[in-house]
Parts: structure tokens; sequence; C-alpha cells
């Protein structure tokens, strides 16, 4: 063993020590793999295990899909799936609901927190046809925007973004995905497709979209993880409210933007109208169908709210995603698991057969029960979201872990249960009814803005 | 970034030592396990810290266990390996005086 050191060997040392520096720290960037996936402007780029398919994950029957009445979903239609002494009990228990758990005591429900929830929901109004108040090219003598589909893809994706979206992705109209377009709107105005006007238009009893529209853009709002972990408390129901009212404003904004380069953009006239929105985001990949019978995205998981417009804008389709999202519901089962009500589905395969009357059909996939869901939040005095808050996709991107069960979940269906299984021991310990976390805990949180974090999925701030 | 630069000294000073006490002799497979070893505990320091990050303190606790545990095992046998090599070198060093 040397005794001493020799001025060269202590420049050899320093070189060692320099070099592993140097080659960790170039090594370091590998934290950030599941960062630095960001779409690129206009098409959703995806890690290689999140494969870009010609077809959904999830099988259609194009020939059993027609055009369907929102006001048959539980949502709207609630009163029509119970008799008249039932519903009228279940109404009066949601209205009180939140109170009375208030009054016994209930964590997650002192006035705080039902305040919360209640102003969570006050945001911008939105309508069909946008607000006019930006002014059109002609207006000011100024040419109308003019580019490829592609260009006008990167554009309006960077344009949401800006607004607030996370994911956006595109769809292009054909006689099959026209379907998805609800035939009644909640309010019971008709959507009319019509070949014989060039521009929407709003009347008492219809709202027409020109046949001339052909493209649908479609985008996520995330929803906080660390809200949603409060469910079912009015902790967790902020979150939910707080991304609609978010997106009353993208929405609005975004067919202001539409109006501004000479175009324009049907929207939805209020909260779930207009169109499927799920389904057009499995068809843009921004994710893929899941037992929730809900869209869960690679990079939030199912916490995200999906809407989406119809405008006269070409833009480039994108295509639908294989990120093993489907496949690895079909051994989980946390969300179903979990359920308080019973309303998801506990079978292994998906199938064409729904639960009621409130599902169209002609998709195989988990149908859920929605009456029993929109009961319990009847019994809770929220709008629940327990299934969201335990699903193993729901998870932040900070940890290389999640990254890592991604790649594998993508590329394997072999370790599925295992994970699904891991995933329930380390990030749902709480109880199937039960906030998964501590509403009380929230309060004094270093929270972000909304809850976010803005950079997940994303590269550039 | 500030975890992989004092992670990267840590493994220079590990290399120096190991240069600078010539007794100690690795085989291949001692390199190796020490390799893997060290990629488990930085998946371990990671995880953990990425988990922390996320208010999710049992996730980082399991994490820390799954990968800083195998990390340690690997490492105590190769120490264990380097340690019994150093005694022998000692044993036949005597033996021959």
């Amino acid at each position: 063993m040397p005794s001493s050191l020799t001025r060269r060997e202590l420049l050899k040392d320093m070189g060692l020590l320099s070099m592993g520096a140097a080659t960790i720290t170039a090594l370091g960037p590998i934290e950030q793999l599941g960062e630095s996936w960001g779409d690129k402007p206009g098409i959703l780029v995806r890690p290689p295990w999140a494969r870009t398919v010609s077809k959904p994950t999830v099988e259609i029957d194009w020939e059993a899909i027609y055009r369907f009445d929102e006001r048959n979903t539980v949502r709207r239609g609630w009163s029509k799936y119970m008799d008249e002494e039932a519903f009228k009990a279940v109404q009066e228990q949601n209205a009180v609901a939140a109170y009375e758990r208030n009054r016994a005591g209930q964590p997650g429900y002192s006035t705080r927190d039902i305040a919360l929830y209640r102003a969570s929901g006050i945001g911008a109004s939105q309508s069909f046809l946008g607000p006019e108040n930006v002014a059109k090219p002609e207006e000011n003598n100024i040419p109308r925007w003019e580019g490829t589909p592609e260009d006008a893809s990167e554009m309006i994706r960077s344009a949401l973004r800006a607004f607030g979206a996370a994911t956006v992705g595109f769809v292009e109209l054909d006689e099959n995905t026209e379907k998805l377009i609800y035939a009644i709107d909640p309010d019971g105005k008709e959507l009319v497709i019509s070949e014989d006007t060039e521009v929407p238009e709003e009347t008492e009893t219809q709202r027409i979209i020109p046949k001339s529209a052909r493209w649908v853009i479609v985008w996520t709002v995330q929803m906080s993880q660390e809200g949603m972990m409060r469910s079912p408390t009015p902790v967790g129901a902020a979150t939910t409210a707080l991304t609609y009212a978010e997106n009353r404003a993208i929405q609005s904004r975004l067919q202001g933007f539409l109006r501004g380069i000479g175009y324009y953009g049907v929207g939805e006239a209020e909260t779930n109208a207009l169109a499927i929105s799920p389904a057009f985001g499995v068809l843009a990949g921004l994710g893929e169908l899941s037992r929730l019978n809900r869209m869960i995205t690679p990079e939030y998981g199912p916490m995200v709210r999906v809407f989406k417009l119809i405008t006269n804008l070409p833009l480039a389709p994108t295509s639908p995603i294989d990120a093993g999202i489907m496949n690895f519901c079909r051994s989980c089962k946390t969300c179903a698991t979990y359920c308080p009500s019973g309303a998801l589905n506990t079978n292994s395969e998906p199938s064409y057969e729904t639960q009621g009357p409130w599902s169209r059909g002609g998709v195989r996939t988990w149908y859920e029960n929605s009456l029993a869901c929109r009961n319990y939040w009847a019994e809770v005095g929220t709008n629940c979201g327990i299934c969201f808050a335990v699903c193993p996709f729901s998870v932040k991107d900070r940890a290389l872990i999640h990254s890592m069960v991604k790649s594998v979940v993508g590329t394997t269906t072999l370790f599925n249960g295992a994970l699904a299984e891991l995933s329930r021991t380390v990030y749902s310990p709480g109880l199937k009814d039960q906030p998964q976390k501590d509403p009380e805990e929230w309060w004094s949180l270093d929270y972000s803005e909304f809850g976010i974090d803005t950079r997940q999925g994303h590269r550039d701030a | 970034m500030l975890f992989w630069i004092i992670a990267g000294f840590l493994l220079g000073a590990g290399a120096l030592y190991l240069r600078r006490h010539p007794a100690i002799k690795l085989m291949w497979f001692d390199w190796l396990l020490l390799l893997v070893a060290i990629i488990f505990f930085m998946l371990a320091i990671e995880n953990y810290n990425g988990s922390m990050s996320e208010l999710e303190p049992r996730a980082a606790a399991v994490l820390l266990a799954s990968f800083g545990i195998p990390g340690l095992i690997l490492t105590a046998i190769v120490a264990v390996r380097a340690w019994r090599g150093m005694q022998k070198v000692g044993a036949g060093a005597s033996a021959k005086a």
C-alpha cells in the first residue's frame, strides 16, 4: 500500500473521481424517462411501450352504434330508472347528505370541505357556438390562417396547452365516428348534422352542425391526485368540480381562438353535452378504455376529464394507442373491488352486454351499473371518485418506478396480476368506502396550482 | 441533479479506495455483483426521493427496502469475499515468514 501520495497519483485519483461524477451526471436524465416523452407538436409521441395502433384496443361493433340520446344516461335520466317514491327519497338524501355528515362530525365533511367543493364549480360559462368577442380576421381586413392539417394540429395543441389542457388529439369524422355525437343534448335540443348550411346554428329546439365540420379536437384536463385521494369526501369531489369549471373557460378560449383565425368550433352547451368524450379520446389515442368504462391515459391514468369540440379547421388525426392498459384491467380489478356501491364490473373479460339502458352498447367493455353508482353519490353527498383514486395508473411520475412498471405493463401481460397486487398494497391502504388519504391533512399541504403537476407528461415549461 | 453528482462522487471515492488498497483483490464476478448492487442502491434512493416528493411515504419505505436490501446483500457478499481473500493473503504471508 503506498504510504504517500505523489502528485501524479493525486491527479489520477482526481481524474477517477471526476469521471465517476461526470458519468453519473450524464446518466442522471434516466430519472426523466417518464417526463421526457412529451408529445411533439400536433402529434402525440409516447415512449415505445405506448404503441400507436390502427384500431383501439377496445372492440367496437360500429353496426350496433347509433347516435345516443344523452338524456338516457343516468347523469340526466336518473329518475327514469327508479320508481317515483324511491327517486324522491334518494334526491332528498342527495340534498342533505353532506350536511348530515357535517353535523355528525364525519372527517372530510367539515364546513370548509363542503365550501371548497361548492366553490370549485364556479367558473366561466360555456355554449355551443362560443363567445363572439374575438374578431374574425375579415373584420380587421387581415387574412385568415392557412396551413397544412399537420400545421393546424400543432397550432391547436399549442393553443390548448396555453389555455390549460394537458394532452391533445384529433379525430376525423366519418360515417362511423359521427355516431358518437349525441342525437339529443342534455337540455333536450336535437343535434342535427346538416349538409344545408356552412355555419353552425342554434335554434329553440336544435343545434345544427354543418356537415363540413369534419374534425374533432379532443383534450384532457388534469385532475389532482392529492385531491382525488380524499374521495368520496367533498375535498375529493372538489377536484372534479374544478376541472369541469376550468374546462368551460378552456372551451370558450378555443372557440374564440378558432374564430380569431377564421374558422369555428362548436362545443358542449353544458357539461357532458355534444358527444361521448371518452370515445373520442380513445380514438384520438389519448388513452385506452378501461374497467372504469372511462378512458385511462398513459400520462395521468384516469386523473383527467376529457373534452371535445367539432371544427371546420382541417386537422391531422392522431392514432389510437396500446399501452397495455386494457389488458392490465383484465387482471387488476382494484377499482371494482374498492367500489363501495358494487357498480363496477368484476368479470375478467369485457363484454358487449350492458347492465342497463343507460348504456348504448356496441362496445366490448366493462359496462357499469350507473344507477348503483349514482345512488351512492346521493348517499355520500358528492360524486364519489374512489375508483379513480385507487386505480394503479393514478400515480404521479416523480419516482422512476412508475415508468418502469408502465413499460413492463406495456410490453407484457405476464406480471399484471402481481403488479396490481403490489399497487394495492403500497398505494391503496384505505378501506373500500373511505378516503385513501386523510382529508384533514389536505388543508396543511403546500398545494400546487390546481393541485396538479403541469410538468407531468410534458417537456417545455 | 445534485443527487446524481453526489452519487458520482461517492462512486468515484469507492473506486479510489479500491485503487489505493491493492491488497483487496476482486474477481470479475465480484465487480459484476458490485455493479448490480450499485444499480439497486441508485433505484432505492431515486424511488425513495421520488415517492417522498409524491407524498407517498408508505411507497417510499417499501421501495427503499425492496431495492436497498438486495443491494446491501450483494455488497455484503462482495465485502465478505474480499475480506476472506485478504485474510488468506495475510495467513499465507505469515506462514512464509
